[in-house]
């Protein structure tokens, strides 16, 4: 009999045929399946390490604003020109020693007695991975791009420096020598070579990717790299992975572990999972909970310092009812702060007694007197007369599984004294932009400041002339102590006024005071080596693996 | 004839039963959730997060120490709200759009169709989560977000049965007689063009409370700490790895259990409204 | 009337296609326009976002300017239909890639998801309304009637996190949920972007093992919730035309029930293709949940990112380049189903 259908197309017969098919693909799937499904493990291979992470860098350019993901990039592909000695810390976990400077590219450097100026001594030897020496050529072409394209350089030559004129602050002196003059004293002056923006670039390299619209090769430095440093970026991939390969050439020896590939993971139970599995050998950014069920896992560690992270709840201290301080101390009254510690935190976190982080010099907690005492802020609500409570908001961005926990554990605390919080969970870029519009009236704030100087990080968000104080606090002595010792060069001096900062800052309360989360990090158990230092950004060249 | 269509019914009924009963129990939960649930649904206590199901806590808790069982009842509230919300306003807003644009063959109604295919040409998910991200996350505005994404569907459906009932004699008839079209549309057209519109009410409801909870696991629905299903599967899923099983079962469930009893009744309604299926004598 | 004779005189088949790809640009056009102003109301300044401590005011106007955010809308708009006419759709201001590049790197983990879906889903829910139609009243029949109930009433993303939470945590037989290979894998060398074609292309039966065991679970939790919907329309199709005149005609002519079926089947197709179509876009929406979970790297946790950033360009990017693939698969659809209806007109 001939084919039956209604009409032209596909005949019986190929229907049958791909039927067939089907079923031996089904099938073919299915043994694969149970084949390859056996749990898998990292390569054994002890020159590489795999890296699981919240979120590859957004940039490779230390002119691109940092981030956490790009501070951690930038720590490894680029050198600078000082750095800090290390010594053990808590945990014996290797951190930096802040009295403790020591050259990097410089191999010595000199500082004018009246901290005004400082020359830079070169190393000499120092080969790229593309195989150039570092000369003075490298360092003033970096020091130009970072001028001219006013970002990040610029931001700190001209704030924290203070520098006006660029060919009156930079001179190459010779081949090997640089020399940087500012036009006043500044406490910084050393410190601040160490930060982690200030990495100096392979300019050989570079002129090679130079075009006439873009002078400074800010399209190839965004995803690739040049400089003096222990890794190179290889493949960059944003949203996926980073790979980088270790510099041969690099002037401390090159690294043990040859090759380094991150990849991004924004869920961290899959990052959790991943190394569990051991099919990543560091995970990055797990949550307290899941580092708790990691203690109990044969094959993997977790390392922990307490680092320099300062975690609060910032409050609008220009819009009521916040601009009243007994408001804002009852909110800090009112806190649960052991539970927090307990429930969300695992006792991996520490209480903040200070807008400095407690391991800066001229750090105090003895201006901290705050206690969970709903009554005492119930009598500073109707001493403000606010007895009745008010209505408020509370900002956190998406993504923090943490914030939002400890957002939830506030509005209820609150609502015990009155307060009724409205929890806006916004996007990070609106929450942004709210709050330094002062639109939201509480937001949580997560920093930490990479220069381990207390009138830097007061400067920064204490200083009501700067930019991200977006509390708005602002108090006219605490703004001249601050603007005195970041040009006073008298250390005993500059102590006593942070710590006079500290007692006003405290009493007044611009923030309710929460924790300093600290920084963990969960490896494989042979993973070896991890050190410290203020940008949390983890350094490869000090891992290794057994 | 008789017999075949009360077997039918006889069939049927086992279903329906099932599924009035799962709406009597939602709107009891609804009406009389502050007497049924055991704790608040929005108090957090950190001493009691992630337990498992137990006696106190029948449902366990969540990682902010809420408990489970009382969250998932209040929730009804909210997804039934929004999902009732948005589709009543699809409704009364896509049915008089559909009568206009199928009885008038014009130019307006031509780009009013082509607005439509816009609108559902668009990833409907991520139309949605752009949507609420513009206007923010509030429960009213969920449900408008999503009674925009469904007026198109109520207005096409109209539609489809306005043009094959506009050309009809009875139609004529009414012309005949003097009355205007606004008449013909609402008093002769309408009532025989609602049926499939008023099939598709239910379905659309269960739609909306699947959409719903979908924005929300994503974090584009409503707010913390607000007792939504998505929301608590979403918060639950965070968690599973760690082995805690129950913060996104149960929820996930109540989901399930909403859906299914709209689609039942759904279902009804449409045996109901269309007795004969095509091809049976 | 020359038009309309002209018109005429071109196959059928060849009018059918014209016609609709006619329709397509204006209706692209349109997509492009609505996407942008949409995508301009979100909230939120990137350029803020970005410089956090290291904001001054001109570091913010230098980088408004960069990511062209300055202008009116109408100035924005020319800019980025000048751009889009170069093929370039942006930046992303979150990624920094040109958003073409990063689309382009995503495309294929979304598109290897979904086509196994489909694949999957058109054999079950076809296989099942089938086999439940011809044997009456059989298990099949009965299991169908329940799974059609069910499935449309379950969430995908539940879905998936029950089959990791049993499959992986508990079972151990599936792989950790992140990604489309194991880490310590290199995918295969890029043919036609689906892992487990390159790697069999490439003879990387490592790779291909790898990749489909990370596939399996994800196509699974998408196959569960939508070949219900399938099922039940192919099952209400295929059920008249098989009940249909003609095929008793055939059956009592002799032919045997395989043939029948066949032929049924091939008669139900315009429906089935049209419910497939829409499927399709139906895939790409829900693939952004699922791709979510099994953080997948596609498209839709590239969506999902850039709507949760107010990242404008990738989100105007994916936007457009998901209406553009849903209005293609629609019109596929329409010529199909045009061609495969003799009874259609154009």
């Amino acid at each position: 009999m001939s084919k039956l259908y209604d009409g032209g197309g596909v005949p019986a017969v190929a229907r049958i045929r791909s039927a067939f098919f089907a079923r031996v693909l089904v099938a073919a799937a299915v043994m694969s399946i149970a084949a390859g499904s056996a749990p898998a493990f990292a390569q054994n291979n002890n020159s590489m390490l795999l890296v699981a992470g919240p979120r590859t860098p957004e940039s490779l350019d230390q002119e691109y604003p940092p981030t956490e993901a790009s501070h951690e990039a930038r720590r490894n592909i680029y050198e600078r020109l000082l750095s800090y000695e290390m010594k053990p810390g808590e945990n014996g976990v290797m951190v930096e020693n802040f009295d403790k400077l020591k050259g990097a590219l410089a191999e010595s450097w000199e500082t004018a007695p009246d901290k005004s100026s400082i020359t830079f001594h070169l190393r000499k030897g120092v080969k790229s991975y593309a195989g150039n020496t570092l000369t003075a050529d490298d360092v003033m072409w970096t020091f130009e791009r970072g001028w001219n394209l006013k970002a990040t350089f610029r931001w700190y030559m001209t704030q924290v420096l203070k520098i006006t004129d660029f060919n009156a602050a930079f001179k190459k002196i010779d081949e090997q020598t640089v020399k940087v003059t500012l036009p006043g004293p500044s406490p910084l002056i050393e410190r601040l070579w160490v930060n982690n923006d200030l990495g100096i670039i392979d300019s050989v390299e570079i002129k090679k990717h130079i075009t006439p619209d873009d002078p400074w090769a800010s399209r190839w430095l965004a995803s690739h790299s040049a400089s003096f440093a222990p890794y190179q970026v290889t493949k960059y991939a944003p949203g996926q992975e980073v790979i980088y390969e270790s510099n041969k050439n690099y002037y401390r020896g090159a690294p043990k572990l040859t090759r380094i590939i991150f990849r991004e993971m924004p869920t961290s139970a899959n990052r959790l999972a991943a190394l569990q599995a051991g099919a990543v050998d560091v995970a990055e950014w797990l949550a307290p909970r899941e580092q708790a069920t990691l203690e109990k896992m044969p094959g993997v560690k977790v390392w922990r310092v307490y680092g320099n992270y300062i975690q609060r709840v910032e409050m609008n201290n220009t819009s009521a009812p916040f601009d009243n301080e007994k408001v804002r101390q009852a909110l800090n009254y009112a806190v649960p702060r052991d539970q927090i510690l307990k429930s969300v935190f695992y006792g991996t976190a520490r209480l903040t007694k200070s807008p400095v982080s407690e391991i800066y010099p001229a750090y105090t907690d003895k201006y901290y007197n705050y206690s969970e005492n709903l009554d005492k802020a119930r009598a500073l609500l109707k001493e403000a007369g606010l007895e009745k409570g008010f209505k408020t908001q509370l900002g956190y961005p998406t993504g923090d599984q943490t914030e939002e926990e400890l957002a939830i554990i506030l509005k209820t605390a609150f609502s015990k004294i009155g307060v009724d919080v409205e929890l806006q969970k916004l996007p990070a870029s609106t929450l942004v932009e709210r709050y330094s519009k002062g639109t939201i009236p509480m937001y949580f704030f997560r920093d930490m400041a990479i220069v381990p100087d207390a009138a830097y990080v007061t400067n920064l968000w204490l200083n009501s002339a700067s930019l991200i104080n977006y509390s708005h606090y602002k108090n006219a002595e605490v703004d001249k102590l601050i603007n005195d010792s970041l040009s006073m060069t008298d250390e005993a001096k500059r102590k006593t006024s942070m710590e006079r900062v500290q007692q006003l800052v405290m009493e007044q309360s611009p923030w309710v005071f929460l924790i300093n989360p600290g920084y963990q990090l969960a490896t494989r158990a042979n993973v070896k080596g991890y050190s410290w230092n203020t940008t949390n950004g983890n350094t490869w060249y000090d891992f290794s693996k057994s | 004839m008789k017999l075949t269509s009360s077997c039918r019914g006889g069939r049927l009924s086992a279903t329906l039963i099932f599924g009035l009963s799962l709406l009597v129990l939602q709107i009891v939960l609804i009406v009389f959730a502050p007497l049924i649930a055991p704790h608040s649904p929005v108090d957090a206590d950190p001493m009691n997060i992630l337990k498992p199901p137990s006696w106190h806590y029948w449902f366990g808790t969540d990682v902010s120490g809420m408990d489970i069982l009382s969250r998932v009842i209040y929730a009804t509230r909210i997804n039934l709200l929004i999902s009732v919300t948005a589709v009543v306003i699809a409704f009364v807003v896509g049915v008089p759009i559909g009568l206009l644009i199928g009885f008038y063959k014009n130019l307006l109604s031509t780009l009013v169709m082509r607005i439509f295919d816009f609108i559902q040409s668009f990833p409907v998910f991520v139309l949605g989560m752009a949507l609420v991200s513009v206007m923010g996350q509030e429960i009213w505005n969920v449900a408008i977000v999503l009674a925009v994404l469904f007026i198109p569907m109520f207005a096409r459906l109209i539609r489809a049965e306005v043009l094959s009932l506009r050309d009809r004699p009875f139609i004529s008839a009414a012309r005949c007689s003097g009355a205007t079209n606004l008449t013909i549309m609402f008093r002769h057209i309408l009532p025989n063009a609602m049926t499939p519109a008023i099939v598709q009410v239910s379905i659309s409801i269960g739609m909306a409370i699947l959409l719903t909870a979908g924005l929300s696991f994503v974090g584009a629905g409503v707010r913390m700490p607000t007792p939504e299903w998505g929301l608590m599967v979403a918060n639950g899923a965070q968690q599973m790895i760690l082995g805690v099983w129950w913060a996104a079962l149960f929820p996930g469930l109540a989901i399930i259990i909403s859906v299914l009893t709209f689609a039942i009744l759904g279902d009804a309604v449409k045996r109901l409204a269309e007795p004969t299926s095509r091809g049976e004598q | 009337m020359i038009l309309f004779s002209t018109w005429r005189s071109i196959p059928r088949s060849m009018r059918i296609v014209i016609a609709r790809i006619g329709i397509l640009i204006p209706q692209m056009f349109g997509v492009m326009f609505a996407t942008f102003l949409l995508i301009r109301l979100l909230p939120g300044d990137p350029a803020l976002l970005m410089l956090g401590n290291m904001a001054t005011p001109e570091a913010i106007a230098a980088l408004r300017e960069r990511l062209n955010l300055n202008g009116t809308i109408w100035s924005q708009f020319g800019g980025y239909v000048r751009a889009l006419l170069h093929g370039d759709l942006g930046t992303s201001m979150f990624t920094s890639n040109p958003v073409t590049v990063d689309l382009l790197q995503r495309v294929p983990a979304t598109l290897e998801l979904i086509t196994y879906s489909m694949i999957f889903t058109v054999i079950l829910g076809v296989g099942m309304a089938v086999t439940s139609v011809v044997r009456k009243g059989g298990w099949v029949d009965r299991g169908s009637r329940i799974y059609g109930m069910a499935a449309g009433a379950i969430p995908d993303f539940w879905v998936g996190l029950l089959l990791i939470y049993t499959l992986f945590h508990l079972a151990g037989v599936a792989p950790a949920p992140f990604g489309r290979v194991d880490s310590f894998i290199t995918p295969p060398p890029a043919v036609t972007g689906f892992y487990t074609v390159d790697s069999v292309l490439a003879g990387d039966w490592a790779a291909f093992r790898s990749s489909v065991s990370h596939l399996w679970l994800p196509v699974l939790t998408l196959t569960i919730v939508n070949a219900g919907g399938l099922m039940k329309m192919t099952q209400s199709v295929f059920a008249d035309i098989y009940k249909s005149e003609f095929i008793r005609h055939a059956r009592a002519s002799g032919l045997s029930e395989r043939t029948l079926v066949l032929s049924a089947l091939r008669n139900s197709l315009p429906p089935i293709i049209t419910m497939i179509g829409f499927l399709f876009g139906f895939l790409l929406g829900a693939a952004v949940l699922v791709e979510t979970i099994f953080a997948w790297g596609g498209l839709g946790q590239y969506a999902v990112q850039a709507v949760m950033n107010s990242d404008y360009p990738a989100l105007q990017g994916f936007v457009l380049v998901a209406a553009a693939f849903i209005l293609v698969v629609y019109t596929a659809v329409d010529v199909l189903y045009g061609l495969a209806d003799p009874r259609i007109e154009i």
